[in-house]
């Protein structure tokens, strides 16, 4: 299998996009730190040959539109944002799909067990996300399904 | 399940499966990511080999597909719900009656089977509460003429009996143990035989016992490529076979067959008759694509509700001529996704709509509200949308073609008319969800497109010039050719989920194959 080699600035673009998504909040960590952006570099890759690339290109290219000169890492959450407005506003599905993906897969990695799983192991951490919003994780079952029966 | 009817008759039965053949035990992690994640999830769309992409499909006006690879087909991540279609949907619409699909109803509901929930875990307790908070009456009927609430048909065994500190494996417990993983696979009771399984997925029900009859070969990681067909026959075409490749060698194999029954869903079984050069002379093959325009809404409450315990759906609310609604749970992934995700954004105005904030988000706010996850309540929108021509599967001319052939290109856009039932819909939830006791409502606002109801592609008629099978499920240019699948959906049903009814017609369609062609 050929090895996806990223250009550098993928990942430094790709990891301010994930922090834009799930910034620290109560000193809950952000996205990055969590290697979300690694994540969605592997699926953009997988799901297209480059895909990460062509994306961070893509939130560089549209940057520039919004703040000549300028790349999306140097921009604020707020104009970041608008980046990805700019991108679902602009009615092509293929544009609408990067700003789409770039959302999906950093709650993937924030919210599912992606943070926690040994995959070479099979050995799963629970992710502090899950601690923070009540989930069970992984169960066998759960006898006590109905509150107050 | 037509390879089930056919082969207990005796008949000599192939099954091709273009994904894998997973073990509920072994291969069942419940978990949210390494189960459903899009691009390498195991029950992807794509083949066995995670280490590569999915398969590929063109898309306008389409967001999310849900479509499984794998024997079990959709019924591997559906949450088994099974109501029957509104009766007025079908009469007078379709080719046959609603009576007509009685027995064969009766005949799924009897092998699954489908039962009527026992209980309802909290979620959908509350849910219950806001339906007849808004006045409606409860109802355990499968047939629906008016709006009710209900507690669901659900093809899942019944609860289990459970003890707080007793083991949950089995042959501990037996049955439903209520951990909310329908969605991404249903492994439990763990080490159960498979027709002990709670979900009564087809993998774990008609599939075995297809198997049991020794007549039925089932081939997995097997993509069918070419329908082999010939001219000739009172139709024009009959078929001949079908050749197929395997996804890990890519080795091509073929079968001669008298009858083909496709059963590729509504998007891979127009694009095998498109790749295969069939006859398609009035241009019907691929349209009329329904999907229920769906749509959530979603509440938050001063309690816990658990979205994440007990069959992720145990009580909808009916409301023929415009669809329906369901409480819907979640894992925290997707439940992130449908909150931050649709159109639209937090903050904009919401018009004097009944809900706080709708459409997408991200940041902090998001992440906060996020948080609030144990304290909410989801209702998924399902709506009677409108089956248009131009809403339609096809071959893209533009993209590479896969090693399979040229690959789909998805198109739909709702009339005016599905988006109306729609937004009556989500007012409807938002009610619902206030008279529950919502301190706080979000409409997710889906657009594109949520593809997880996929139908009518090779719809059923009577007229060749707008539909591709007849009344028997056979196709009208193709004798021998036969569609088991939701694409021969003639509509939406009225809105309710088309698995059962889906099923119901598969029976139908092989007993007309046995008793017209084979006995």
């Amino acid at each position: 299998m050929v090895q996806q080699v990223n250009q550098p600035a993928t990942v430094e673009t790709l990891r301010a996009a994930v922090d834009t998504i799930v910034p620290s909040v109560d000193g809950a960590p952000a996205a990055s730190e969590l290697n979300a952006h690694h994540h969605l570099i592997e699926v953009l890759d997988k799901a297209l040959p480059s895909g990460a690339d062509l994306v961070a290109s893509l939130l560089d290219v549209i940057a520039g539109q919004t703040t000549p000169e300028t790349r999306f890492v140097d921009l604020d959450d707020k104009e970041r944002g608008k980046v990805f407005d700019a991108l679902a506003a602009t009615g092509l599905q293929d544009l609408r799909d990067a700003v789409d993906a770039i959302l999906i897969f950093t709650l993937d990695a924030v919210y599912s067990e992606w943070s926690g799983l040994d995959r070479s192991t099979g050995s799963l951490s629970p992710p502090k996300s899950w601690t923070r919003l009540g989930y069970h994780g992984p169960v066998l079952g759960v006898p006590k399904y109905r509150a107050n029966s | 399940m037509v390879a089930k009817e056919l082969a207990e008759r005796g008949v000599d039965v192939l099954m091709l499966e273009a994904g894998p053949w997973l073990d509920p035990d072994r291969d069942f992690s419940r978990l949210e990511d390494d189960m459903g994640g899009l691009v390498d999830g195991a029950l992807r769309w794509g083949p066995s080999d995670r280490s590569r992409g999915p398969w590929t499909r063109r898309r306008e006006g389409v967001g999310f597909i849900l479509q499984a690879a794998g024997v079990g087909g959709t019924t591997l991540h559906y949450n088994g719900i099974s109501p029957r279609a509104y009766p007025a949907a079908i009469d007078d619409q379709w080719p046959i009656e609603y009576e007509d699909l009685i027995p064969y109803y009766e005949r799924v509901e009897a092998f699954l089977p489908v039962r009527l929930v026992d209980d309802l875990a909290t979620k959908d307790a509350l849910f219950a509460k806001g339906c007849e908070g808004i006045g409606l009456t409860r109802s355990e009927a499968r047939e629906i003429h008016r709006e009710v609430w209900r507690p669901a048909h659900n093809a899942i065994l019944p609860i289990a009996e459970m003890t707080e500190g007793e083991p949950l494996a089995y042959p501990h417990v037996q049955g439903c143990t209520m951990c909310g993983h329908c969605l991404i696979g249903c492994p439990n009771p763990q080490g159960s035989p498979v027709e002990l399984k709670a979900k009564r997925a087809t993998n774990v029900s008609y599939v075995p016992a297809a198997m049991a009859t020794g007549k039925c070969q089932i081939v997995s990681d097997a993509f069918a490529t070419r329908i082999l067909f010939e001219q000739g026959g009172d139709r024009g075409h009959r078929v001949r076979g079908v050749r197929w490749r395997d996804t890990n060698t890519g080795g091509l194999q073929e079968a001669e067959a008298s009858i083909v029954v496709l059963a590729c869903g509504s998007i891979e079984s127009p694009r095998l008759w498109l790749n295969s050069g069939l006859p398609n002379s009035n241009d019907v093959v691929g349209r009329y694509l329904s999907t229920h325009f769906q749509d959530f809404v979603t509440g938050f409450f001063a309690q816990d509700v658990r979205p994440d315990v007990g069959q992720v759906t145990m009580a909808r609310a009916d409301f023929p001529g415009h669809g329906t609604l369901w409480s819907q749970g979640f894992g925290p992934s997707a439940f992130a996704k449908v909150l931050t995700m649709g159109e639209g954004k937090w903050g904009e105005s919401t018009l004097g709509e009944p809900w706080d904030f709708a459409g997408r988000s991200w940041g902090r706010e998001a992440v906060l509200q996020i948080s609030e996850y144990h304290r909410s309540l989801t209702v998924a929108v399902c709506t009677d949308d409108e089956g248009l021509a131009s809403n339609n599967v096809s071959l893209d001319p533009d993209w590479p073609a896969d090693e399979h052939g040229l690959v789909p290109r998805i198109e739909y856009h709702p009339s005016k008319v599905s988006v109306e039932r729609r937004d009556w819909l989500a007012r409807k939830a938002a009610e619902l969800l206030r008279a529950a006791g919502a301190t706080r409502v979000h409409r997710s606002n889906v657009w594109p497109a949520l593809f997880t109801h996929i139908m009518g592609t090779m719809r059923m008629g009577r007229d060749p010039a707008s539909s591709v099978c007849d009344a028997n499920g056979e196709t009208h240019q193709v004798e021998g050719l036969f569609v088991g699948d939701s694409s021969i959906l003639a509509n939406g049903l009225g809105g309710p989920n088309p698995t059962l009814t889906a099923q119901a017609l598969a029976a139908r369609t092989a007993d007309l194959i046995w008793s017209r062609q084979l006995a």
